[in-house]
C-alpha cells in the first residue's frame, strides 16, 4: 500500500519535475500505453475469435448431430421398412419352399403307398443298428412300442415299400445339406424314415453312436409336436419351437400323408431354429441386428438371438405380454399382420424395429437395428467434427498463448528501447530549452551582452530571438531609464534646491523693533510638492507698520513657485513703496497690473495683504480673491467678510479696495490658504471652515495666559492632521497667526519712507 | 485614474452648447479638462460650462475656467459658468470673486436666448 502511495505521489508530482523528465515520462507513457492498448486489443480480438470459434464449433456439432441423427434415423427407418418387407417375403418364400418340399414328400409318400406295384422292396438301415447305419443316408427307426411288439410280415412289406421314400429324400440333400436338417416320414404304425443332414460332414445329428442308441430306445415320432399337430389339423403345419431329438430347439414343417385307409402318417422337414435362422436370416443387419419371426400366437418362431426375450425357445412365450410396452405393442401389431416401424427397447438396448407380415406362413417378420449401430457413423462424423474443432480450438489457443508470450517478451526490449529512445528524445528536445534557461539566467545575472544562439528552426529559435531582442530592448531601456533616473535625480536635486530657495524667501522672524512686545507672530508653509505656490510674508514698511501677507498661486510646482516669487516680490515692493495703510489698495492694484504683464501662462494668485499700525491696532487689508481670514476680537474668532476684489494676475486695471478693523490687546488675526479648509481625508471629506474656527477657538480657550501665535498654528495644524489622517496632503498648507497685545501710543499716521 | 475622477456630457439649450463636468476639477484632471474644453469650444457658438456636478474645484480648475473664458473672449464667443448657489464650487467662485471676470449663473435656465 505504501509502495502504491509513493508511486501515486511520484506520478502526481511529475507536473513539477523538470521538462526533460516530463517529456521522458510522457513519451515513455504514451509508448507503453499504446503498446499495451494495441496488445490488449489484439489479444482481446484473438480471444474473442477463439471463443466465437468454440461456440460456433459447439453449435455446428449440435446441429450436425441433430441433422445427421434425424437424417440417419429417417433413412434407416425407410431402408429398414423396405428391407423387412423384402426379407419377410424372402423368409416366407423359404418357408414356402420348405412347405413345397414337405408337400412333395407327403404326396410322394402317399403315392408310394398307393402304387406299391411301381416299387421294389427295399431295405434301410435301422437306426438302432449302428453297424448298418450309414451317416448322411436314410435310415429307419422303430418306436419302442413297435420294437417291442415286433414287426409282422405285412408291416415288413410296407416298410420295404416305403423305404423307397429314401429315393425322394436323398435328392434333397443338395437343398438342405448346408443346414442342420432332418427329413422324415413317420408312420402311424410306429416306424419312421429319417435322413439327417448336418453341415459339419458327420452327416448325423448325433455326434456319438451312444446318443443315437439312447435316442432310438425312447423316441416315438408319434409323440412329437409336428406329428400331433399335422395329424390333428390334417394339413401342412409349422410347429412352434420345440426341443428336437438332438436336444436343440427346433422347428418343423409337417404334413400328413395317406394310404388306402386314410391317414397313414406325417412327413416333414425339421430344422433347428439356428439352422432355420441361418437358412432364412442371411441378411440380419449389422453386428447387433436381430431378425425374428412371430407366429400367430405371438411366439417367436425363429430368431437370430440365442438369448434374451427375442430368442426362439421351446417354451411358449407370448411377446405381446412382455413387460416392455413398446415391444408388446409392436408384437401386437406384428400378430395383427401390420407393416410398420417402431422404436423399441430390447434387453435394455434401443432398436429401430421394422416388421412386415409373412403372408403364406401367417407369421410376421421383424428386423431390429441397434440405434447405436445405426447412429454410429453419424456420431463418428460428429466426433470427427468435434475432434477437428477441438484441434482447431487448440491451435487457436496455442496461437493465442504464443502471441501473448511474444507480446510479453517483446515488451521488455521495447521498454528498454522506449526508455533510451525517450531519454535521448527528451534530452534532444529540452537541450535548447536548457540552453535558453542558462542564457536567461546569465542575462538575469546582469550580462545584457549575452546572445542566445539556438538554431532549432522552430518556436524555440523564435523564442531565443525574442529573448535576444528583449535583451537589446532591455539594455536600451535600462540605459534610457538610467538617464531618466539621473535626470530625475538632477531635477529632484534642483527641486530640493528650489524648495530651499523658496523656503529661504519666506521670512522666519522680524527684526527687533520698538513694538516687538506689542504682538506675537508665527507662520508656516507646507508645500504639497517640493515647491508650492503658497507663500506668506511679513515685514515692516516703517517702524510702526507691519505688513502681513498670505497668498495662494494657482496650481503647484515649479511654475507656481516662480509665479509666487514674482507675486511676492511685486506685492512687497509696491507695499513698501506705498508706505502707509492709506496707499495699500493702490499698491495692490499696481502690483496686479505688473503681475498681469508678466503672466504669460495665465496664472493667478489670490492674496490677502494686511497692514497693522502697531501703536493703534488699526488693521487695514486688501483681500484679492483670497479666503476670508479669521479675527479674534473679543471671545471668539470670526470670519472677516468675503473678498471684494478679484484674484491678482488675471486682468489689469482693476481698482482694489482696502478695508480696516480695529484690534485691541488680546485680539488676533489668522491668515490661511485653502489648503487648510480643503484638506481632505481618505473619505474625500474637506476640513471646512467650521472646523477651522473650532480649532482656533480651542486654541484661544485653552491658552493659559497670553495667547501665542505658535499655539494658534499648532492647534490648527493638529486639528487638520486629525482630520486628514493617513491621506496624502492634496494642497499647499500655509497659515499665519498674529496676536496683538497692544501699545500705549495711539499714532497711526502715515510715515514717509 | 483621471477617467474615474472626471467625466463629461454635453447638451444644448437656448442655442447654448453646455458642457457638463462631473467629478473633481483639480490639478489632476485640469489638463485633460482644458484640452477637452478647448476642443468643444472650437465647435461652439455659445459656450457654457455647467459645474453643477463638480464635487471639488481647485485653483488649477479655476485656472481652466479662466483660460477657456480667455479663449472664448478672443473668439468673441458668449461664455458663461453655471454653478448653483450654496455649493462648494460656488463658494470657491465667490471667494475668488471670479464673478468679476466671468458670467456665473445659478442655473442653466438663466442662459439667455438669442
Amino acid at each position: 500500500m505504501t509502495y502504491i502511495k509513493q508511486w501515486v505521489r511520484r506520478l502526481t508530482g511529475y507536473g513539477k519535475a523538470s521538462l526533460r523528465r516530463q517529456v521522458l515520462f510522457l513519451v515513455l507513457s504514451c509508448g507503453i500505453l499504446t503498446f499495451l492498448m494495441v496488445g490488449l486489443l489484439s489479444l482481446y480480438t484473438m480471444d474473442s475469435i477463439r471463443i466465437a470459434v468454440e461456440k460456433q464449433g459447439s453449435a455446428i456439432e449440435e446441429s450436425l448431430k441433430d441433422s445427421l441423427g434425424d437424417l440417419t434415423s429417417q433413412r434407416t427407418r425407410r431402408w429398414l421398412v423396405n428391407t423387412v418387407e423384402d426379407e419377410a417375403d424372402h423368409a416366407d418364400g423359404k418357408l414356402a419352399s420348405i412347405a413345397d418340399d414337405v408337400t412333395f414328400l407327403a404326396e410322394s409318400m402317399s403315392l408310394i403307398l398307393a402304387t406299391p406295384e411301381y416299387y421294389r422292396p427295399r431295405s434301410l438301415p435301422d437306426m438302432a443298428d449302428s453297424a448298418e447305419f450309414v451317416p448322411g443316408a436314410a435310415y429307419i427307426h422303430y418306436s419302442p412300442e413297435l420294437a417291442q411288439q415286433g414287426i409282422d410280415e405285412e408291416l415288413r412289406q410296407e416298410i420295404a415299400l416305403v423305404s423307397n421314400f429314401a429315393n425322394v429324400m436323398v435328392p434333397m440333400r443338395k437343398s438342405y445339406g448346408k443346414y442342420r436338417t432332418s427329413i422324415f416320414a413317420a408312420s402311424r404304425k410306429g416306424y419312421c424314415l429319417f435322413m439327417d443332414l448336418v453341415p459339419d460332414g458327420t452327416q448325423s445329428i448325433f455326434s456319438v453312436a451312444e446318443n443315437r442308441r439312447e435316442f432310438s430306445e425312447i423316441y416315438d415320432p408319434r409323440t412329437r409336436p409336428w406329428y400331433i399337430q399335422a395329424e390333428q389339423t390334417q394339413k401342412l403345419i409349422y410347429t412352434s419351437v420345440y426341443l428336437g431329438a438332438d436336444g436343440l430347439p427346433a422347428i418343423a414343417c409337417a404334413m400328413p400323408y395317406y394310404d388306402a385307409d386314410g391317414f397313414a402318417g406325417v412327413v416333414g422337414i425339421r430344422s433347428s431354429t439356428d439352422d432355420l435362422h441361418r437358412q432364412v436370416m442371411d441378411s440380419v443387419i449389422g453386428n447387433e441386428g436381430i431378425g425374428f419371426a412371430l407366429d400367430h400366437k405371438g411366439n417367436v418362431t425363429f430368431s437370430s438371438q440365442q438369448q434374451g426375450i427375442l430368442a426362439a425357445v421351446p417354451e411358449y412365450v407370448d411377446l405381446r405380454q412382455t413387460k416392455d410396452p413398446l415391444l408388446a405393442r409392436a408384437a401386437s401389431c406384428m400378430v395383427a399382420g401390420e407393416s410398420n416401424s417402431m422404436d423399441v427397447v430390447v434387453d435394455g438396448n434401443e432398436y429401430f424395429l421394422a416388421f412386415a407380415p409373412m403372408k403364406r406362413s401367417g407369421w410376421s417378420f421383424g428386423l431390429l437395428v441397434s440405434k447405436d449401430e445405426v447412429m454410429a457413423p453419424a456420431l463418428q462424423v460428429v466426433d470427427h467434427v468435434h475432434d477437428e474443432m477441438r484441434h482447431f480450438h487448440a491451435i487457436l489457443q496455442e496461437d493465442f498463448s504464443s502471441a501473448a508470450e511474444k507480446a510479453v517478451l517483446l515488451l521488455l526490449p521495447l521498454l528498454l528501447a522506449s526508455f533510451y529512445a525517450s531519454g535521448w528524445m527528451a534530452g534532444r528536445l529540452t537541450r535548447p530549452i536548457r540552453m535558453l534557461a542558462s542564457g536567461v539566467q546569465e542575462i538575469a545575472a546582469g550580462n545584457l551582452d549575452k546572445k542566445l544562439d539556438i538554431r532549432t528552426g522552430n518556436e524555440l529559435e523564435h523564442l531565443a530571438r525574442c529573448v535576444n531582442s528583449m535583451t537589446d530592448d532591455l539594455k536600451a531601456h535600462i540605459e534610457s531609464l538610467s538617464n531618466a533616473i539621473a535626470e530625475k535625480e538632477r531635477a529632484q536635486t534642483e527641486l530640493e534646491v528650489a524648495a530651499r530657495i523658496q523656503a529661504g524667501m519666506l521670512p522666519d522672524k522680524l527684526k527687533d523693533s520698538a513694538h516687538s512686545h506689542a504682538f506675537d507672530l508665527s507662520a508656516i508653509m507646507h508645500p504639497a510638492t517640493e515647491v508650492g505656490g503658497d507663500f506668506y510674508d511679513f515685514y515692516f514698511v516703517d517702524k510702526d507698520h507691519l505688513v502681513l501677507t498670505v497668498a495662494d498661486v494657482s496650481d503647484k510646482g515649479v511654475p507656481a513657485a516662480l509665479f509666487m516669487v514674482i507675486a511676492k516680490t511685486l506685492l512687497k515692493d509696491h507695499t513698501r513703496m506705498a508706505g502707509c495703510a492709506e496707499n495699500l489698495a493702490e499698491a495692490v492694484e499696481t502690483a496686479n497690473d505688473a503681475l498681469v504683464k508678466s503672466n504669460r501662462e495665465f496664472m493667478f494668485v489670490t492674496a490677502f495683504v494686511g497692514m497693522i499700525h502697531l501703536p493703534s491696532g488699526k488693521f487695514t487689508y486688501v483681500n484679492a480673491g483670497h479666503n476670508p481670514p479669521l479675527a479674534l476680537r473679543g471671545e471668539s474668532f470670526q470670519y472677516l467678510p468675503l473678498a471684494k476684489d478679484p484674484m491678482l494676475g488675471v486682468k489689469d486695471g482693476i481698482p482694489f479696495t482696502a478695508q480696516e478693523i480695529e484690534l485691541s490687546g488680546g485680539d488676533a488675526i489668522f491668515l490661511y490658504t485653502d489648503g487648510i479648509t480643503e484638506a481632505m481625508n481618505e473619505r474625500q471629506e474637506q476640513f471646512m471652515e467650521d472646523k477651522l474656527k473650532a480649532a482656533l477657538d480651542s486654541a484661544q480657550n485653552s491658552a493659559s495666559g497670553r495667547l501665542r501665535a505658535a499655539n494658534i498654528l499648532s492647534s490648527v495644524q493638529n486639528a487638520v492632521q486629525r482630520h486628514v489622517g493617513n491621506a496624502n496632503q492634496s494642497d499647499d498648507i500655509t497659515m499665519l497667526g498674529f496676536v496683538y497685545y497692544g501699545e500705549d501710543r495711539r499714532d497711526n499716521g502715515c510715515q514717509n519712507n | 485614474m483621471s477617467e474615474q475622477l472626471i467625466h463629461y456630457s454635453t447638451r444644448e439649450k437656448n442655442h447654448w452648447f453646455i458642457w457638463e463636468i462631473h467629478g473633481n476639477l483639480d490639478r489632476t484632471t485640469s489638463s485633460e479638462a482644458a484640452a477637452e474644453g478647448e476642443k468643444l469650444l472650437q465647435s461652439s457658438r455659445k459656450f457654457a460650462i455647467d459645474l453643477s456636478e463638480v464635487n471639488y474645484l481647485s485653483s488649477a480648475g479655476v485656472r481652466v475656467l479662466l483660460k477657456l473664458a480667455q479663449d472664448a473672449e478672443e473668439n468673441n464667443l458668449p461664455f458663461a459658468i453655471v454653478s448653483p448657489t450654496g455649493g462648494m464650487v460656488r463658494k470657491v467662485l465667490d471667494v475668488s470673486r471670479l464673478d468679476m471676470f466671468l458670467s456665473i449663473l445659478s442655473s442653466s435656465d438663466a442662459l439667455d436666448e438669442g
